[in-house]
């Protein structure tokens, strides 16, 4: 560790030989100032003053003014190209300084010092220069720089478009999510309300089971009610716990069972999956009531069949009121045939009389054969034989008559549509006649016979020959004929036709002839084709009417060979 | 005899009462033809050798009142009795007007029947065969 006395000494010593060296640089003793080679003259040493003073001065403001202008512009391409350029020139605005100074002190050392100083920033500036050149040529003229600026411009314009499209799509979508959250919400108010609802129909639903008028039931695997509501037990007048130890059989009408064991039956194993029957059951008093039961099969998780639930409605009265009501038709029915067979009363009374008139005439003749001597027996075998031929067509035409307006209840049971046809055709036959009616039949031969009720069908059939009657009565110009047609359709269903010739079907009432008291003859009832048409629906089949060719009505009806078996 | 033979023409469409009445016609002795239809008897030539015509009214085709008509206007005296099962007054009316010599209602009575005839044939100063009651 240097002492400060030591330090001392050395600053001394120091401060010695820096003088020396000094002294040495300056050696002005050793030579001769430079003013002297111009031999002092003032105007020469003016002329170099001014000169190389101006040249310094230059040399040192443009440094500056570089230094400056690297300390300015951060973004120089070249920093340290400028820095060596300024050094350099400040070096030569020295030596140029240097010049005005050895004019009067002969510091030629200094001053060579500096040149040399000078010759390495040139040297190092000379070759620094070349080697930025390549990169400086490469860098963007102004041209260049302006058209990239232009290209930038575009794109920079492109991408403020394509940044404007991207916030209306941020807008759109932002104004999506905000019009789904909405229906989400509305989703959740919806659903909710939905539940209350559902609570609100279920807690109805319990209540109408507790007190419906409807019978609700649950079967059990042992065919036992395994629970049944109030309705129920009051419809059949046994307990719930009466009912628990019973059955649908056992309080289902005698005459019901068997039907009802196999609905049950086919529940069980699968072959029915709902059963909606209408039978009978007999109350715990012994009375007999109507029902309807719904049923369904009830599969639970493991899709085994556990109970049947049964919906069962007292359809007593829906029962009573339609059998009212097919009684009425009938009596209705019965009314409007008797009505018809009452505006065929004279030509039954002509039927009948031709045969009597003839019998009555064959006896006479007979009386008078007898009483020849001798009796001429065999024109009264003869007559005998017509009198007893003509009794049987008197028989079969009140046969006939009675049979069309006998009083009883309506009966089903297999019927020759032909024959019956042939029946109306015959009772009907004088009346036709009458009217001047020919009358062509085209009964298909081997028709099938059909379940229905003879006289009903009758019925309509005399209907639609007395109408055709009817719409012939204007008819002067042309043939009367009314054509019967009996036929066997595709389906295997009978086709009756009756076409007459008359006057046609008044478009205007064609739709309306099938209602009730729609008539179109002055002392018509309307009742004719109403009732024809309810017969013909009776027994599953249709009642229509069309225009004949080239004139005249045709009627129609159908009748399925499974023809109906309601009442 | 046989120019003045008495000849009972039955028009009906009835084969019954035809035979009934053509049965009767035979016990009285007299001769009798039968027509089915108005239209049979016209076409015939029977209607000059026809002492009386018994005519049904109603019957398919030509009626028995028009065949009276087209007879009347034809002419034709011959006498008509008319037998019907129909009571209608305005046939019957019609059927005397045009000069019916009888109208009678099936089932009639013989005598009825025989009793027209005899009017009929006397109003002609026909002679009554024998076998015929009087």
């Amino acid at each position: 560790m240097p002492t400060p006395m030591v330090h001392g000494a050395a600053d001394m010593e120091a401060s010695h030989s820096m003088t020396s060296l000094l002294s040495w640089l300056m050696s002005p003793q050793d030579y001769m100032p430079h003013g002297m080679c111009f031999l002092w003259q003032p105007e020469l040493i003016a002329l170099h003053v001014v000169s190389d003073s101006l040249i310094a001065l230059a040399y040192y403001s443009i440094p500056i003014a570089l230094i400056y202008f690297v300390l300015k512009r951060t973004d120089l391409a070249f920093p340290s190209i400028f820095v060596l350029t300024g050094l350099f020139i400040l070096a030569c605005g020295t030596t140029h300084a240097m010049s005005v100074w050895t004019l009067w002190y002969p510091d030629y050392r200094v001053d060579g010092a500096i040149k040399a100083v000078t010759a390495l920033l040139s040297i190092g500036t000379g070759v620094a220069i070349w080697k930025v050149m390549p990169l400086a040529l490469a860098l963007p003229s102004t041209a260049q720089l302006e058209r990239a600026n232009g290209l930038l411009g575009v794109e920079i314009g492109q991408r403020q478009r394509a940044e404007a499209a991207l916030r209306d799509a941020n807008v759109d979508l932002e104004r999506r999510v905000a019009a789904r959250t909405a229906d989400l919400e509305e989703e959740v108010v919806r659903r909710r309300n939905t539940e209350a609802t559902l609570r609100a129909s279920e807690e109805r639903w319990r209540s109408m089971f507790e007190a419906s008028a409807v019978g609700i039931a649950i079967l059990d695997e042992q065919n036992h009610f395994a629970a049944t509501y109030e309705a129920l037990q009051k419809m059949v007048g046994y307990s719930g716990e009466e009912l628990q130890s019973l059955g649908p059989l056992d309080i289902t009408h005698q005459d019901d069972r068997e039907a009802t064991q196999k609905l049950i039956e086919d529940m069980r194993n699968g072959k029915r999956q709902d059963l909606p029957t209408e039978k009978r059951y007999r109350r715990k008093d012994n009375k007999v009531i109507w029902v309807r039961v719904s049923a369904a099969r009830a599969l639970d998780s493991s899709s085994s069949l556990r109970g049947i639930p049964a919906i069962i409605e007292d359809i007593t009265e829906r029962k009573r009121a339609e059998v009212a009501w097919h009684d009425a038709r009938d009596a209705l029915a019965r009314a409007t045939r008797l009505t018809v067979m009452g505006e065929l009363s004279a030509s039954i009374a002509h039927e009948v009389n031709q045969p009597l008139a003839a019998i009555i005439t064959n006896a006479q003749a007979c009386e008078r054969f007898l009483g020849f001597s001798p009796p001429d027996l065999d024109e009264v075998r003869d007559a005998v034989g017509e009198i007893v031929r003509d009794g049987r067509r008197a028989s079969e035409v009140l046969k006939r008559i009675r049979a069309m307006s006998k009083n009883t209840v309506p009966e089903r049971g297999q019927v020759d549509v032909n024959y019956a046809i042939a029946e109306v055709l015959a009772l009907t036959r004088d009346e036709l006649q009458r009217h001047r009616v020919t009358v062509q039949t085209d009964l298909r031969s081997k028709l099938p016979t059909i379940m229905a009720d003879r006289v009903q069908l009758q019925q309509v059939v005399l209907n639609l020959v007395m109408n055709g009657i009817d719409a012939m009565r204007a008819v002067t110009d042309r043939q009367r004929i009314l054509t019967v047609r009996s036929q066997l359709n595709d389906q295997g269903n009978i086709v009756v036709n009756v076409a007459d010739s008359g006057v046609g079907l008044d478009p205007a009432s064609r739709d309306r002839i099938f209602e009730s008291f729609f008539t179109t003859k002055p002392e018509g009832m309307g009742m004719g084709l109403a009732i024809s048409n309810t017969i013909i629906e009776a027994h599953q089949g249709r009642l229509w009417a069309e225009s004949g060719s080239p004139f005249g009505a045709v009627f129609g009806f159908t009748l399925p060979l499974a023809a109906g078996v309601s009442p | 005899m046989t120019d003045n033979q008495i000849i009972v023409m039955i028009v009906d469409d009835d084969d019954s009462i035809r035979k009934a009445v053509r049965r009767l016609m035979k016990s009285y002795g007299f001769a009798v033809e039968t027509f089915a239809s108005a239209e049979e008897f016209l076409g015939s030539d029977r209607l000059a050798k026809t002492s009386c015509l018994i005519l049904d009214i109603h019957m398919p085709g030509m009626n028995g009142l028009e065949l009276q008509k087209r007879l009347v206007a034809s002419g034709s005296g011959v006498p008509i009795i008319f037998i019907t099962a129909f009571t209608d007054d305005r046939a019957r009316a019609q059927a005397m007007n045009a000069g019916a010599a009888g109208y009678l209602a099936k089932p009639f009575s013989d005598d009825e029947l025989l009793n027209c005839i005899h009017s009929v044939l006397e109003h002609a100063g026909v002679d009554v065969p024998q076998s015929a009651p009087r």
